[in-house]
C-alpha cells in the first residue's frame, strides 16, 4: 500500500491545481453544514446559558424577541422605553430586586449600557484593571472592548453622536475609562458600562454648564479673549463641572430600556408576572421560554439549510466523481503502461483509491481547520448576524 | 529459449488475425522484427510479454508455457522476466527520472524495493549519462534522454527477455543510433534476449537475425544478419 500511496501522492502533486480544486470543493460542501451545526450549537448554548441565568425581564410592550435579546445581549434595540418608575414600583413590592438598564447608544460600535451596581453584582462582573465608576461620565469597559479599542484606565472614549444630521441634538459624551472588567465569555465583554445617570446625559436628559473661561482652547489669534468661547463638539464631565450636571424633571420619569428581575424564588416570580397580566404598556418575560421559541425559529432555518447543503454536497460529490472519472480517461494511457509493465488491476485500483483517500483526508483536515476557525472567529459574527 | 508454434490471435470485432506458424529465438540472441504497419508485430510482442493471451498455439519462453498460464501468472512472469521499451517511452510524468526507472518495483509487490535496487537504478542512469538527472522531472528531459530512461526501466529487474516496440520511432538519426547501441549494450550486460520491432532497416546490421513479418503468413522467413548486410 505504501507504494500505491506514493504513486497516488506523486500524481496529485503533478496535477496539483486539479487536486486543489477537488479538495476545495469538497471542503466547502462538507464544512458548510458542519460549521452551521457548530455555530448554531454554540449559539444555542450561549443563548440558553444567559437566558437561564436571567429569571425575568420587564420592558415596553412590543417584540418579545427584541426585548429579550436587548436585555440579555444588548444587540438588538429595545422595542420601546419604560420609565424608572417601573423599577421603583417593582422594588416597592418587596418581591424582587429590579435591575434597571438603559442601553440606547454606542461608542466606537460597542453598546453603552447604563446600569446600577446591582447589575455588576447580578452578573458577577469583576474589575480586572483600574477601579469602578466614581462619578458621572465614568465608564468601565468589557474585556473585548478594551482589547479591541486598545483602551486602559485613564483613557477617554466618546459616545457616538445620536444623529449627526441634527445640530440641535445632544452632544456626544467624552467618558473617562475608569476600569476594565475581567473576561466573562458573555455579551458583557463587548459592552461599555456606565451609570444610569451617565446614560441619561448621553441621551440629553441631563446636562452640565461649561464655563467658557475654563476651556483650554485659546481663542483665535487677534480676537478679543472671551468674546468667542470655543464650542466643544462633545460634552465632558470634569472635576470642575461635575456638580453643574443635573436632570430636568423627576428621576421617576427618566427612561429605561429594560429591567432585569432578581427574584428570590418562584413564588415571587409568579406574583410579579401576575402584576403585568393586565398591562398593555409594559410586559414581563421569562427569557428561557423566549430563547427556546427563538431557537425553534433558528432550527427551522437550519433544517432548511441542511437540505440545501445536502443537495450541494450531493452535487459536489457527483461532480468530484465525474472529474475523477474524466481524469481516469485522460490517464488511460498511463494506466495501460502500468498494466503492460506488470501492474495488476488491484494495484491500479489501490492507487486510485489512495488518490481519493488523500483528497478526502486533505478535505477532512481543512474542514477541521475551517470549523475551528469558524468557532474561534465566526461565532461572534454569527451571533451578531442573528441578534442584530 | 523462445519457441512459438502455430500461434494465432484475433482481436474481437476486428478482421485482423495473427498467425505465426513457427518462430524460434535462442537465449541471448538479438532479434529484429520488421514488416509493414498493421501486420501484427506489436501483437506478437504483446503475446511474448504475456500481455495478450494467444487464441491458439504454443508460446514458450525459457521453458515456461505462456499459453497455459492465467492472467495473474502471466503478469508475474512479465514483471520478473520481461523488460519492455515502447515507442513513446511511456514514462510517468508524475514521477522523477529515478522513480520512473524504479517503477517496476513500485507497482508490483513481488519485487522488493531495497537499497540494492536504488543503487542499481543510480548505476544504470549513470551508465547511460543520466546520473545527474535522477531527481529531475521526466518532462524536462529530451526525447533521447527519455528513451534512455525507458531502457534503464526495462533492464532494472535484470529480465531474461527485453522486448522493444519501435524504440527509435520518435528519435532523430543521432539519437536512434545511440539508443540502439545502448539497448544492445544493456541487453548484453544483462545476458538478456533482445527482440526489437523496427521499421528502420538501417539498424538491422547490429542484430543477430531479423524476421520480415510480411512473409510470416506463408512461413516465417528468418534472415540472418549476413543477409541484412
Amino acid at each position: 500500500m505504501r507504494h500505491a500511496v506514493f504513486l497516488a501522492w506523486r500524481n496529485l502533486i503533478a496535477g496539483r491545481l486539479r487536486a486543489a480544486i477537488l479538495v476545495g470543493c469538497l471542503t466547502v460542501a462538507v464544512s458548510l453544514p458542519i460549521v452551521m451545526h457548530l455555530l448554531v450549537s454554540r449559539f444555542q448554548e450561549q443563548l440558553t446559558r444567559r437566558a437561564e441565568a436571567t429569571q425575568l425581564i420587564v420592558g415596553a410592550t412590543g417584540s418579545r424577541f427584541d426585548l429579550t435579546l436587548h436585555a440579555l445581549y444588548f444587540e438588538s434595540d429595545a422595542p420601546g422605553e419604560i420609565t424608572m418608575r417601573e423599577a421603583t414600583e417593582i422594588g416597592e413590592t418587596g418581591l424582587a430586586t429590579p435591575i434597571p438598564l438603559y442601553a440606547m447608544f454606542r461608542a466606537d460600535r460597542f453598546r453603552i449600557v447604563g446600569a446600577t451596581a446591582d447589575y455588576h453584582r447580578y452578573r458577577r462582573l469583576k474589575v480586572a484593571r483600574g477601579e469602578g465608576m466614581k462619578r458621572i461620565g465614568d465608564c468601565i469597559l468589557g474585556a473585548t472592548v478594551a482589547t479591541s479599542l486598545g483602551l486602559s484606565p485613564g483613557d477617554k472614549l466618546t459616545s457616538e453622536p445620536e444623529n449627526v444630521l441634527d445640530p440641535a441634538g445632544s452632544y456626544p459624551l467624552r467618558m473617562r475609562v475608569n476600569g476594565v472588567l475581567s473576561p466573562t465569555g458573555s455579551p458583557d465583554d463587548s459592552v461599555v458600562f456606565v451609570s444610569l445617570e451617565t446614560a441619561w446625559i448621553i441621551a440629553g436628559r441631563g446636562h452640565g454648564h461649561q464655563n467658557p473661561g475654563d476651556n483650554s482652547h485659546s481663542p483665535v489669534e487677534g480676537e478679543e479673549e472671551g468674546a468667542f468661547a470655543t464650542v466643544e463638539s462633545f460634552t465632558e464631565v470634569t472635576d470642575e463641572n461635575e456638580h453643574s450636571f443635573h436632570f430636568h424633571g423627576r428621576r421617576e420619569d427618566l427612561p429605561l430600556t429594560a429591567i432585569l428581575i432578581d427574584a428570590p424564588d418562584e413564588r415571587a416570580e409568579t406574583l410579579l408576572m401576575g402584576r403585568y397580566l393586565a398591562r398593555d404598556d409594559a410586559t414581563i418575560l421569562e427569557p428561557p421560554l423566549i430563547i427556546e421559541q427563538l431557537m425553534q425559529l433558528v432550527f427551522r432555518v437550519e433544517r432548511f439549510l441542511d437540505v440545501a447543503t445536502l443537495a450541494l454536497l450531493s452535487t459536489t460529490t457527483v461532480l468530484v466523481l465525474l472529474v475523477f472519472a474524466l481524469s481516469l480517461r485522460l490517464r488511460q494511457r498511463e494506466i495501460q503502461t502500468l498494466f503492460k509493465l506488470g501492474c495488476c488491476r488491484f494495484m491500479i485500483a489501490r492507487i486510485l483509491f489512495a488518490e481519493l483517500a488523500i483528497i478526502g483526508l486533505a478535505s477532512a483536515l481543512l474542514v477541521a481547520v475551517v470549523s475551528l476557525a469558524a468557532l474561534r472567529f465566526g461565532s461572534q459574527l454569527f451571533e451578531s448576524l442573528l441578534l442584530s | 529459449m523462445i519457441t512459438v508454434r502455430d500461434v494465432t490471435f484475433e482481436y474481437p470485432q476486428s478482421t485482423f488475425a495473427l498467425n505465426v506458424p513457427r518462430l524460434d529465438v535462442p537465449a541471448g540472441e538479438h532479434f529484429a522484427i520488421t514488416g509493414p504497419s498493421g501486420c501484427g508485430k506489436t501483437t506478437l510482442l504483446q503475446i511474448l510479454a504475456g500481455i495478450l493471451p494467444a487464441s491458439a498455439g504454443q508460446v514458450q519462453v525459457a521453458g515456461v508455457e505462456l499459453s497455459a498460464m492465467s492472467g495473474t501468472e502471466r503478469r508475474s512472469f512479465r514483471i520478473t522476466s520481461v523488460g519492455q521499451v515502447f515507442q513513446n517511452f511511456e514514462l510517468l510524468e508524475s514521477l522523477n527520472l529515478g522513480d520512473n526507472i524504479l517503477l517496476p518495483y513500485l507497482i508490483n509487490g513481488a519485487l522488493k524495493l531495497d537499497a540494492g535496487a536504488r543503487t542499481r537504478a543510480a548505476e544504470l542512469a549513470t551508465s547511460v549519462g543520466l546520473g545527474e538527472m535522477l531527481n529531475r522531472s521526466v518532462t524536462m528531459l529530451s526525447q533521447g534522454e527519455r528513451q534512455r530512461a525507458a531502457i534503464c526501466r526495462a533492464v532494472i529487474t535484470r529480465p531474461m527477455l527485453i522486448l522493444a516496440d519501435e524504440p527509435t520511432g520518435n528519435l532523430d538519426a543521432n539519437s536512434k543510433l545511440a539508443t540502439m547501441n545502448l539497448l544492445h549494450e544493456q541487453a548484453r550486460a544483462a545476458s538478456a534476449t533482445l527482440i526489437v520491432v523496427t521499421h528502420d532497416y538501417s539498424l538491422l546490421g547490429d542484430f543477430d537475425r531479423h524476421l520480415d513479418f510480411a512473409e510470416i503468413a506463408a512461413e516465417a522467413v528468418v534472415y540472418t544478419s549476413e543477409d541484412s548486410r
